[in-house]
């Protein structure tokens, strides 16, 4: 008998798991491995007024705002690049409608890292003379602190944990083992510092196949929560060795969402592919 | 036959000087200038650097580096040695031993603080900028901060509505602190932004009557090398259908 219990579920079922109120964090940055099945299935789902917090998010987090999922954010930068601003991100926050607490990278990979290491803060090198410091001691997420062991003053971070994690992975066997390739940016503590872990997957494998692939495991199964099969799961964010940005639909995305058409866009370009995956 | 220089491509050139020989150097997201400067300053000119990337790429050879939307996907910077992860690299930084690092700006002002952040109050933006990435973080811990940004009194000012980037902890610590505009090269100092050079055809006048605070000049600034024929030819492989012009900085 497995020690572990198997997580397989269906992209609705695993959506469910979200519950109202919940903070919620996903894998990837701007364009690339972004968990868009997670997100278009909470979008269907009609999940309102979720928490965010990432380092770097673009097209994810401008969807769930566009779509009312998401009325807060953490972040230390929301973009789209070359495409501009992210611009659901932009007139929520103008509008009073999203509140936005601006982040630095050094400090979320430190908030992240208190959360995954199970200790209540991490200090941060650089950021003092930042305004940002006031922003975050207003908030109580940062305080400056001295340095017990006699040095100068140094920020200490609230460790950050997200109570959902969405992340898309390569390969998952259906306990939960994970396997990233590529470029795995901040996953690996988000998976660890988050209280519940969805993880879909290009592929999902049994646990013989990973004892046969080179990579460390970026979850075990005593981390995730439930797992989704969802290939191409990324789409239109770009999937290392597996396929590029859809940089055509991101443009067509961008101009939309600056007209304030990014439903129109999750309509008919995201929905029809929630069935593929089970939905 | 390449294409004449335009001011992006020797704001390009421009970045691309300022890479040294045996540093540590690395880009973030929405950096196609850095990217295509830390190629110009390989293949061009010949620095030899350690090559870092919020794509995660470590050591990609720099003949495969291609211009796409995104400076940090999987595919603008492939076949690199490995991955090092953005968080690796940053904790290098915390220890001093990450050289350069690329930030764009919507606002500098003359101490050489910037702004990514909002226009008007954080409580009430009149624009919700991006945010500094990693902006906060870096000020403070790299040797040599290149920014780049527009050259017009909207963006160079007097005083930023909002400190992300705190240069003047840099300037008191004695870090370098460089902006490329599209117009001339500025650095920040104890003294205040002193006028190092100006892009060809660009007066000092003009370079200060740009500026939202006083330009100090000490001599006659030099003139910024545009790319020639054979560093036109580099920047378009990297960048064939001109992403770069996007930016608008001409």
């Amino acid at each position: 008998m497995p020690v572990a219990a198997e997580k397989l579920v269906g992209l609705r079922e695993a959506v469910e798991l979200v519950e109202e109120g919940s903070t919620i964090t996903v894998s990837g940055i701007t364009f690339s491995r972004n968990p868009t099945a997670l997100v278009a299935a909470l979008i269907e789902r009609g999940a309102r007024g979720l928490g965010f917090v990432d380092r770097e998010p673009g097209l994810a987090l401008d969807l769930l705002v566009a779509a009312g999922v998401v009325s807060s954010v953490r972040a230390a930068m929301a973009t789209l690049e070359l495409y501009g601003l992210a611009p659901s991100v932009r007139r929520a926050v103008e509008e009073g409608r999203v509140g936005f607490l601006e982040d630095t990278c050094g400090a979320v990979i430190a908030g992240l890292r208190a959360g995954a290491y199970g200790l209540p803060f991490m200090p941060v090198a650089g950021v003092l003379g930042s305004q940002l410091v006031e922003l975050h001691e207003r908030e109580d997420t940062w305080r400056v602190i001295r340095d017990p062991f006699g040095g100068g003053e140094v920020v200490a971070v609230r460790a950050i944990r997200p109570d959902v994690a969405l992340i898309h992975a390569h390969y998952c066997d259906p306990y939960g083992n994970c396997v990233i390739e590529g470029p795995r940016y901040e996953d690996e503590l988000k998976i660890r510092a988050s209280r519940l872990v969805i993880v879909s997957a290009e592929e999902i494998v049994d646990t013989d196949a990973l004892r046969r692939l080179p990579h460390p495991l970026s979850s075990t199964s005593l981390h995730v929560d439930a797992v989704v099969h969802a290939p191409g799961g990324a789409w239109p964010t770009a999937m290392h060795g597996r396929y590029g940005a859809d940089w055509g639909a991101i443009e067509e995305y961008a101009r939309m969402a600056r007209e304030g058409r990014a439903l129109e866009w999750f309509s008919k370009h995201l929905r029809p592919r929630l069935s593929g995956w089970g939905w | 036959m390449p294409g004449s220089p335009r001011p992006t491509d020797v704001m390009v050139s421009c970045m691309a000087s300022l890479i040294r020989d045996g540093e540590s150097v690395y880009h973030g997201l929405t950096s196609q200038l850095p990217l295509l400067a830390m190629a110009y300053a390989w293949r061009r000119l010949g620095r030899r650097f350690t090559w870092l990337s919020v794509s995660e790429s470590y050591m990609p050879p720099p003949e495969t580096v291609r211009v796409l939307p995104s400076s940090g996907g999987p595919y603008a910077e492939p076949y690199g040695a490995g991955v090092v992860t953005t968080m690796d690299v940053f904790d290098l930084a915390a220890q001093g031993r990450i050289d350069v690092m690329f930030f764009g700006a919507a606002q500098v002002d003359a101490q050489g603080n910037t702004n990514l952040t909002v226009i008007g109050s954080y409580e009430r933006p009149r624009v919700k900028l991006p945010g500094g990435a990693a902006t906060a973080y870096l000020f403070p811990l790299v040797r040599r901060i290149i920014l780049w940004a527009r050259h017009d009194r909207r963006t160079l000012v007097e005083r930023v509505d909002f400190i992300t980037g705190p240069g003047r902890v840099r300037v008191e610590r004695g870090l370098e602190t460089l902006l490329c505009t599209n117009k001339a090269l500025i650095e920040f100092t104890r003294e205040g932004p002193i006028l190092r050079a100006l892009h060809p055809g660009i007066s000092v006048e003009e370079a200060r009557a740009g500026a939202g605070f006083d330009l100090l000049v000490e001599g006659e600034p030099r003139v910024l090398e545009a790319p020639d024929a054979i560093g036109m030819a580099i920047i378009e492989e990297h960048d064939p259908h001109g992403l770069r012009y996007l930016q608008r900085y001409g």
